[in-house]
């Protein structure tokens, strides 16, 4: 992911192509704002109706009735679809300090700084992605954004679109079918296994890096893929609201791994909803970062539809000041012998507040099925909060179902113990931490998990007196 | 025991416990304790049989509000049949709350095919100087435990009622 | 130049308000042994936890001096520094924390830039003293004491120590659950510590002291150094048992 490359706006891998001018939608949702983002887009009347359709879903659905506070969300004072080209960039010498600082001590190439400080409208790994891209191609692979598949490949798209997140699951869901820009389109062919990870930064621009993506992935039979998305350094927006809605498929056999980390800096509502179908003797994994956001909701689920099908969701949470980190997971077992595993590892610190939000639901039938919970958090300091509300339903008797949940501060005994080798506290709780959430860490690709235990360390060096 | 809620506020130093036994006849079981005594504690032990189509809602809220507190939610429940329980349990952690320490453990054994448990242990933990933590194990008898058993020559209803009963001693022995 | 470790007249109380030490003093200087013995109860490891900066405890009187500098008020950290180390009678388990690069954050810690170990670097020297010492398993890839069995723990100690080069190394009870092999590779690797060292070994048993001779025996009954001799007094203790001493 880190590789360095020159910025430069001609887009010449014909994936995306540059709007011919900057648009801008007024503030506020309505119908004549929804058919002006899908005329902008040139999208077919099936989109467009899709589109509208939402819209009405959205208006009529209630705000969740759990949860972090969003009464400060005001629908009529945000503008829910801005091209790159519209001139939202800020100047390099207002980007705030300690967002360079932080890049800099985690290693951000000069070449990405600008782009993630939002200094800049794209970055193109141009070289990487054109090798990697023709490779993928070969073996039937798709990869590409969501604005590009509805035009090229709307079959596909139609026949998944809203399948596993209908249009009045929820009202950021139903937003999100209304406005959506953005996202990614992955189609991995029968028996194909795709060898290194697909990654949502190597096409980034400012385009894809949306406040309302959405993205689909289907791993026909046998095969495997793995989408990365996000990235530990802090990413720029001025946008408030954030509500992807991600759908993966994961047909008989297959196998898919989607990685996310985000950490938007500024004040995001970053409200997801994310759901991975499993079909038989599947495998799907979710390995989740949060680190950013002022309010971030997001439960990836796990609907272990055939037989033997297996889930994991592995969860990192990192709550600090004026954060309020709402996530966890769903894993709802429909056939017999399915197994999942969520593993949770939350750190407050600063008046932060983590709460872990949890479904395992084992329906009758599903018998011979085992689910494993394990959450655990780390407050920092007597000002931080953490929460747990797992629930676990189960209809079924043939099964095992088992959650652990622990708080914690950082072990007196360990911090002593640490520093009696000459670490100072500081140090000594930066290793803490990091072994704290090292199941998780270990789990990302090694490039993400350096940057994020720096950031850890970093962020100690705020944390500890 | 009553329906409805039972409201309990502990004194300082002083040291609480709670046994209760559902046998099928209540529909709802609420408890509220506060720990606003400084160094009291709650034991809680709740052993739930149920069979037939007993059905139970139960709501315990225990809320750590002084320094040094501590409380022992141990909740063992025998479902057979119909039957369905559904288990809310909150255990709060008021920030200030220094030392608290705070387990709620529940274990539902599914004896029948068509039986219905729902168990919901959540926390909300404001003080960091605390100890919290909690676990829930739902499901049938452990096929192992019942194989060894009967490798012994107990049939399987025998071996079946053994581990029940020691299912429950593991509630009656709790507090040694 | 020989560093002295200095402990003048030491009132310690656990921070509950449980009074532990009475009043205890004594001298060590590097590349002396030190023992110190009594039966459980009487302060030792307090004693070893108290030299390291343990915050379970509270100094009410006296204090501890290294080369004249007063260290009572450091935190852990800096006594490190300053070459104290403490060998913990149980170590604590850090889950998640790499051992090899825990150790070589701690070793780094006390060198200039140029001398500073890289990661493979460090590996490789870990791995070569952790040979003498006989691990189940390579103890580079495992994390910080976890799953580490009682011995490997004890052993675990004096590797951290044979890399950290302290001036002064307080063994809390090394010999406790260690079967006669480890005692051996442990006593082994002590002897031929490539740098000067003043060891000050807490034990109620007197098994290490046949590998370790000692030049001074101390015994702590109650928070008080009832005596100080020789070797031989370990001697008389094994023969004798504390009573005696004690009541003498």
């Amino acid at each position: 992911m880190k590789k360095s490359s020159t910025i430069n706006n001609s887009y010449t891998y014909g994936f995306h192509k540059p709007e011919k001018s900057s648009f801008k939608t007024p503030l506020g949702i309505n119908e004549k704002i929804v058919k002006a983002i899908s005329a902008y887009k040139n999208e077919l009347l099936w989109m467009r109706e899709f589109r509208l359709k939402a819209l009405k879903i959205f208006r009529k659905k209630n705000m969740p009735s759990f949860g972090p506070d969003l009464s400060k969300l005001n629908f009529d004072k945000l503008c829910f679809y801005n091209s790159p080209s519209s001139g939202k960039f800020r100047k390099w010498s207002d980007v705030p300090k300690d967002i360079l600082d932080t890049y800099n001590k985690i290693g951000v190439p000069e070449a990405e700084k600008k782009f993630l400080a939002g200094v800049e409208a794209q970055y193109d790994s141009e070289v990487v992605y054109s090798n990697l891209k023709n490779h993928w191609e070969k073996l039937g692979v798709i990869f590409t954004d969501m604005d590009t598949a509805v035009k090229k490949y709307p079959e596909l798209v139609k026949e998944y679109l809203g399948t596993l997140v209908p249009l009045d699951d929820n009202k950021f869901s139903a937003l999100n079918s209304a406005v959506w820009s953005g996202g990614s389109f992955i189609y991995v062919p029968k028996g194909v296994n795709v060898p290194i990870p697909l990654q949502a930064y190597f096409r980034i621009n400012a385009k894809a890096v949306g406040q309302f993506e959405r993205t689909i992935i289907i791993a026909e039979e046998g095969s495997f893929v793995h989408y990365i998305e996000g990235c530990s350094a802090p990413i720029y927006t001025n946008d408030s609201l954030h509500a992807a809605v991600v759908e993966v498929f994961v047909k008989k056999g297959a196998r898919v791994r989607y990685t996310s980390i985000q950490n938007w800096s500024g004040s995001v509502y970053n409200l997801v909803t994310k759901r991975m179908q499993i079909e038989e003797n599947g495998v799907g994994e979710w390995v989740d970062g949060n680190l950013g956001s002022k309010v971030n909701m997001k439960y990836p689920a796990l609907i272990l539809k055939g037989k033997g099908a297996r889930g994991e969701l592995l969860s990192l949470a990192y709550a600090g000041k004026n954060q309020y980190q709402d996530t966890g997971g769903k894993a709802i077992h429909l056939a017999p012998n399915t197994t999942s595993t969520l593993i949770s590892k939350s750190v407050s610190r600063n008046g932060g507040r983590a709460s872990y939000r949890g479904l395992v639901k084992i329906a009758k039938g599903a018998r011979g099925s085992k689910s494993h919970v394990r959450c655990d958090a780390l407050l920092l300091d007597d000002k931080s909060r953490s929460d747990t509300y797992p629930v676990n339903d189960v209809q079924e008797q043939d099964v095992t179902l088992g959650h652990e949940a622990s708080v914690s501060k950082v072990g007196e005994q360990q911090l002593f113990y640490l520093m009696s080798r000459g670490l100072n506290e500081i140090q000594a709780t930066s290793l803490i931490v990091n072994g704290f959430i090292e199941p998780i860490v270990k789990e990302l690709p090694l490039e993400y998990a350096v940057e994020l235990n720096r950031l850890i360390n970093l962020s100690m060096e705020g944390a500890v007196g | 025991m009553s329906k409805g809620m039972k409201n309990i506020i502990t004194k300082k130093n002083e040291n609480l416990v709670l046994p209760i036994i559902w046998r099928g006849k209540e529909k709802e079981i609420n408890y509220d304790i506060k720990l606003a005594g400084v160094n009291s504690s709650l034991i809680l032990q709740m052993l739930l049989l149920g069979k037939n189509d007993d059905k139970v809602k139960i709501k315990i809220n225990v809320d750590h509000q002084a320094i040094e507190t501590k409380s022992k939610i141990l909740v063992k429940g025998i479902v057979n049949d119909n039957a369905s329980v559904d288990f809310n349990g909150l255990v709060k952690i008021e920030k200030g709350a220094k030392g608290a320490d705070a387990w709620l453990s529940a274990n539902l054994l599914l004896l029948s095919d068509s039986v219905k448990g729902r168990a919901v242990p959540a926390l909300e933990i404001l003080e960091n100087d605390v100890k919290a933590g909690h676990a829930t194990t739902i499901g049938k008898i452990n096929e192992t435990e019942l194989f060894y058993l009967m490798s012994r020559g107990l049939s399987e209803t025998k071996a079946i009622d053994l581990i029940v009963q020691g299912f429950l001693n593991g509630f009656l022995n709790y507090e040694k | 130049m020989k560093k002295t470790l200095i402990i003048e007249n030491l009132h310690v109380r656990t921070v509950e308000g449980k009074e532990i030490l009475k009043g205890v003093s004594l001298i060590f200087k590097q590349n002396e042994t030190h023992a110190i013995m009594g039966p459980n109860g009487g302060g030792k490891s307090t004693l070893a936890q108290v030299i390291m900066g343990h915050p379970g405890f509270i100094i009410t009187k006296g204090k501890i001096l290294v080369d004249g500098k007063n260290i009572t008020k450091l935190s852990p950290d800096k006594r490190a520094k300053l070459g104290i180390f403490l060998g913990f009678q149980y170590p604590v388990e850090v889950p998640g924390v790499n051992f090899a690069n825990f150790l070589r954050l701690a070793v780094n810690e006390n060198k200039t830039k140029d001398e500073k170990f890289s990661p493979i670097a460090f590996r490789n020297l870990i791995k070569e003293k952790a040979e003498k010492l006989v691990f189940s398993e390579d103890v580079t890839k495992r994390f910080l004491n976890e799953g580490f069995s009682g011995g490997e723990k004890k052993k675990a100690e004096i590797l951290q120590m044979s890399l950290l080069k302290p001036s002064f190394a307080i063994l809390d009870e090394p010999d406790s659950g260690l079967d006669v092999d480890a005692l051996k590779y442990i006593s082994k690797t002590i002897a031929n510590l490539d740098f000067p060292v003043g060891l000050i070994v807490i034990t109620h048993y007197q098994r290490i002291l046949h590998y370790l001779r000692p030049d001074f025996v101390h015994v702590l009954i109650n928070g008080k150094i009832i005596k100080s001799g020789d070797a031989n007094l370990a001697k008389i203790i094994e023969k004798n048992g504390y009573e005696k001493i004690f009541n003498n």
